[in-house]
């Protein structure tokens, strides 16, 4: 089974899903390693299948995390919204949706780090969460959450 | 360079973003072409010469990979693919305390390597760069540029003067 390699998970931002407890969760990469257990045929299949997915519940039954919210309180509503339109649209689609941690300069802008930390945190949550997480691979075992649940971590295994 | 040039090189980047993720979409709207790649990058930067316009993305980069005016430059911040270090050998931290990237890494250098390939006299003191994009992150009309790093501010004269004059 093919694995993305460490180049090419440098190189982009993957969205990537799995299944935790019964919680289904997305997650972008943003140049961050991935588990060795999502493989690249797994993930384009789910992919595939999110795209597909209608969108069935309103913007405003979806829970934006206050913290980014505080963030992102300095910049414009558009920028705003650019940041979040697409795990809006994930948690839409019923995923907790996570980006992995960004920071900030001192103006506002997001910096890009490739520092590999691996640790994500939840941007946008759905109240109904999909109910196909049969779908999904299961990541009890291999991510840890924090205890309230918005951000999650693992160990990286390196993918030659 | 005239407003109209860099106005196109900004463009250039904005509208790849758009192409980027609209191709995406299609792709994986079509269960028949899921075994190709379809992920975003994770930045990109457009810059241009006047004449000419090259995109890049942030990638790993060997020193061979790059044209000599720019290699050279890169070498004066390290070892390309490794980290920025101090004299006292630890690795460099930007004004934030972020670790800097690794040296040839990010999207300016590669953009402007190919830059170099079809214009290798140009001065690499007057490429002239677009902001840096997370394609994921370019919705309609709307954007966040991402900052610049500590390397492409060291490397490129004309992201220096950006970046203390916004």
């Amino acid at each position: 089974m093919k694995r993305y390699t460490d180049r090419y998970m440098f190189s982009h931002d993957i969205d990537w899903f799995f299944v935790y407890g019964d919680k289904p969760i997305h997650a972008a990469s943003f140049s961050g390693k991935i588990p060795r257990e999502i493989t690249c045929e797994m993930n384009r299949e789910m992919q595939s299948f999110v795209e597909q997915m209608e969108i069935n519940v309103e913007q405003a039954e979806i829970e934006i995390s206050k913290d980014i919210l505080d963030e992102l309180e300095s910049v414009s509503l558009s920028q705003r919204q650019a940041y979040l339109h697409s795990f809006i649209e994930m948690a839409r689609k019923g995923f907790y949706s996570f980006d992995r941690i960004i920071k900030y300069d001192e103006n506002g802008a997001p910096i890009f780090s490739d520092d590999e930390t691996n640790t994500y945190r939840l941007i946008a949550s759905p109240k109904t969460p999909f109910s196909g997480v049969g779908n999904l691979i299961s990541l009890d075992n291999v991510v840890h959450f924090s205890n309230d649940g918005t951000t999650f971590s693992f160990n990286v295994e390196s993918n030659k | 360079m005239d407003e109209d040039a860099l106005k196109k090189i900004e463009n250039d980047a904005i509208e790849y973003c758009h192409k980027m993720v609209a191709e995406a979409k299609a792709m994986r709207s079509d269960s028949d072409r899921h075994r190709y790649q379809w992920d975003l990058y994770s930045v990109i930067v457009s810059c241009g010469d006047g004449r000419n316009i090259r995109r890049g993305h942030n990638q790993k980069r060997k020193e061979k990979d790059f044209e000599q005016p720019l290699r050279d430059r890169l070498k004066k911040l390290g070892n390309i693919g490794d980290r920025p270090r101090d004299a006292d050998g630890k690795v460099r931290t930007d004004a934030c305390g972020n670790v800097c990237h690794l040296i040839g890494s990010c999207a300016e250098p590669n953009a402007a390597n190919k830059l170099l390939k079809i214009n290798p006299k140009f001065s690499l003191k007057k490429i002239e760069f677009s902001k840096a994009y997370r394609p994921r992150c370019v919705y309609k009309d709307d954007y966040t540029p991402i900052a610049y790093c500590q390397n492409c501010i060291d490397t490129f004269e004309t992201i220096k003067n950006k970046t203390n004059n916004p």
